[in-house]
């Protein structure tokens, strides 16, 4: 009889080990990035009040677009995870898919956070009717990277504020019979944006697709025909290196010593500093003219908490994307990745520390941001055809840059292509699941 | 000295204007050495990448992006292939391939041997329609079959699991049709004599057809093993941990796509994963060869 009391006393025990909530956490950084992700979920698995109660699984999905599609099959056959990262522009889809939990609707349960712990710059773009969709988790703008020491030679004193002004300091830069350009920058769809709303200007109707659904888009627009020729006019005047699409190899050629200036993501801020044989400093974005209003939209990437059968796995969810918008998680990830923090308190801290004092690179995104007027042009476009529209801006600029079209005539087409995508898209508000 | 050159029928001293001792224009003339050195443009062309990237996995940091670009590396140095390692369980990632993909090409093989046997040889009604309907597998894009097959295995709770990568390709419309041309040529006279002998339709088939296809079966095998390992997208959605993943994607892992990446970390992982096609490849290679030549299949 006592035996049997035992077993039963053991095999209780057993199934409240059982009892833990696992999830799965899907992600899409690779190389170094990932590695940092990887330690920041072993930590959360170890915090002693998880233990036994919720254990995440850290997945990877492949790129971003990869990573999208994924999520589409798994949740047709319900086997997606609880928690999910996806990129910034996949965010109207995700809204629409209607197979998320607002992470707004988990904060009536928890003080801890609310609305206000984050930079209002940053939840904006993640807000869509109002409400905050998802964690803005690794969060970036594009700054200007520039070699030191051919702005030395050169007598120039740092990176100039305006298109006019980048321009003649990228000619004076540029050696033709040394191979060097004075800028670069990846041809891909973001950096126009980035221009378009660094001159204040929408680059979708219904005030960036957040009042109403998107229908048209404003690619012809007067900042959206000045980014461009801006782009055009240094190719032909041969002080910008013109070296096909993709993030890389932009980067490579200023590494490389052949491009004295860099436009591209904050997020590479100790990496290009770490790689480069010279001295790196950076600089805000130019725009056309500084008296209008406007700023840069945010990049990155958001966690999204997912509908889950078993609410358990909801609550794990939720922890442990509290988890990740925790200050020490949120401090650790900024200084390791140079993607930029979403709270205030994190950046008041480092502020405190010196942090800053000592690496100046990485403040210049924040004082970018934080200088970003509170517009919807710097809110960021909604729209679900986001990464078709991206395609059309990128073979736009290639025709341009390649003579092959005007700059208006490029552009008035895209727009054309994008609004199509658009109707089509409108008409049947993709859907993930159904309802 | 020249008695030992000849050419058919004539010895090259009694030609007209017969070159008197070894000379350029000689070497020249030798249409061999010139086929040789028109094949060594394409076939530098095709090796260079490889080399490059052996030699990029061996070099330093900003080494990667001197340009012009450099094909030796300044220093041996292993620490990529050591980070590569770190970063990742390649071990792990490669035994998956491997068993995903032996699998798949020891099923593929299996089938397509059964198949295209009865499609050869056997008369039955639809068979037609049945040999247009398998080769019409060929020309359906894999990616169309994606969510189907998902949705199939998420029933079966398959997902995550070896079969789930191997099972959607156990057969091979592509094998089958291969298999079929080569058996079309062995001589029907063969099989009667087998079978006036005693010989069951599948003993015949594996103790006499399937020796004499063995050039087509291994060069069928060479390619479908090359297929499976370099798969992608399928092993992506339907492995939920690391622990199944394959190696394609476990070199996606090294490469960020809108950052810049350490190059030469990448080039040690791939060398390292791309090294069990290539020996097998390097091992079949006299094979492959020649059953591509003999089913007719040229380029």
């Amino acid at each position: 009889m006592r035996e049997l009391f035992l077993i039963v006393l053991v095999l209780g025990a057993a199934s409240q080990a059982l009892a833990i909530t696992e999830i799965q956490f899907w992600h899409s950084m690779a190389g170094p990035k990932g590695k940092i992700l990887d330690g920041i979920v072993n930590e959360f698995n170890a915090v002693p009040e998880n233990q036994g109660v919720f254990h995440v699984h850290l997945q990877y999905v492949g790129s971003y677009p990869e990573g999208m599609n994924k999520l589409r099959t798994a949740l047709l056959g319900k086997k997606g995870p609880a928690v999910a990262q996806i990129y910034d522009i996949g965010t109207r889809t995700m809204v629409d898919s209607g197979a998320v939990v607002p992470l707004e609707d988990f904060f009536a349960d928890d003080p801890s956070l609310s609305k206000e712990t984050f930079l209002p710059q940053i939840r904006g773009y993640y807000e869509v009717d109002g409400k905050l969709y998802s964690l803005p988790f690794a969060t970036s703008n594009p700054i200007v990277y520039y070699n030191a020491e051919s702005f030395r030679k050169a007598g120039i004193a740092g990176v100039p504020k305006t298109f006019a002004e980048i321009e003649k300091v990228a000619l004076q830069l540029s050696d033709k019979k040394k191979q060097l350009t004075g800028i670069t920058w990846p041809l891909v769809g973001w950096f126009f944006e980035q221009f378009v709303a660094r001159q204040g200007q929408d680059l979708l109707d219904h005030h960036n697709g957040r009042q109403g659904r998107g229908v048209r888009v404003n690619y012809t627009s007067p900042a959206g025909i000045e980014a461009v020729s801006f782009w055009n006019r240094m190719v032909k005047a041969g002080s910008f290196a013109h070296v096909g699409r993709g993030w890389e190899p932009a980067a490579h050629n200023f590494l490389a010593g052949r491009s004295a200036m860099l436009i591209t993501s904050t997020s590479e801020v100790f990496d290009i500093a770490k790689q480069a044989p010279f001295e790196v400093k950076t600089a805000p974005i130019p725009t056309k003219d500084l008296a209008v209003a406007g700023g840069t939209v945010i990049g990155g990437n958001a966690l999204w908490i997912l509908k889950k059968e078993d609410k358990n796995e909801e609550k794990a969810a939720y922890a442990f994307v509290r988890y990740m918008a925790s200050l020490a998680v949120q401090e650790k990830w900024h200084t390791s990745t140079g993607y930029f923090p979403i709270r205030q308190d994190v950046v008041e801290k480092l502020e405190k520390e010196g942090f800053y004092a000592k690496n100046p690179s990485a403040w210049t995104a924040i004082e970018q941001l934080r200088a970003s007027a509170p517009i919807s042009a710097t809110q960021g476009a909604l729209m679900a055809v986001f990464p078709e529209a991206r395609e059309h801006i990128e073979s736009a600029v290639e025709k341009v840059l390649a003579g092959a079209m005007s700059v208006e005539g490029a552009l008035t087409e895209a727009k054309a292509r994008t609004e199509k995508a658009l109707a089509r898209d409108n008409a049947i508000k993709t859907r993930i699941v159904g309802e | 000295m020249d008695d030992t050159v000849s050419l058919p029928g004539k010895r090259v001293g009694e030609m007209v204007g017969a070159i008197p001792t070894v000379s350029w224009s000689r070497i020249l003339s030798n249409k061999r050495l010139w086929v040789t050195l028109f094949l060594l443009i394409p076939a530098l062309a095709q090796i260079f990448p490889m080399v490059y990237m052996i030699s990029m996995s061996f070099k330093e940091g900003v080494e990667v992006f001197s340009y012009p670009p450099t094909v030796m590396p300044k220093s041996l140095q292993l620490g990529n292939y050591q980070a590569a390692l770190e970063a990742a369980p390649i071990g792990r990632f490669l035994f998956n391939s491997m068993v995903a993909a032996l699998s798949i090409t020891l099923l593929q093989i299996f089938t397509a041997i059964l198949a295209a046997y009865a499609l050869a040889r056997i008369e039955f009604r639809g068979k037609r329609i049945l040999f247009v309907l398998i080769l019409g597998t060929m020309m359906v894009p894999g990616e169309i079959t994606i969510i189907p097959n998902y949705l199939t295995l998420a029933r079966w709770g398959w997902i995550d699991t070896y079969q789930a990568l191997v099972v959607p390709f156990a057969a091979s419309g592509f094998g089958v049709f291969l298999l079929y041309q080569f058996f079309r040529t062995v001589p029907k006279e063969l099989e009667e004599a087998a079978i006036v002998d005693g010989a069951s339709r599948l003993r015949f088939l594996f103790q006499i057809m399937v020796p004499l296809a063995l050039p087509a079966i291994i060069a069928f095998g060479v390619y479908a093993f090359v297929s499976a390992w370099n798969q992608y997208l399928w092993p992506l959605v339907v492995t939920q941990s690391t622990d199944m993943q394959t190696a394609q994607i476990g070199l996606g892992m090294f490469r960020a796509e809108n950052e810049s990446n350490s190059w030469g970390v990448i080039m040690a992982a791939t060398s390292m994963l791309i090294a069990p096609s290539l020996l097998l490849f390097l091992v079949t290679q006299r094979q492959f060869v020649r059953g591509i030549t003999m089913s007719g299949l040229k380029g």
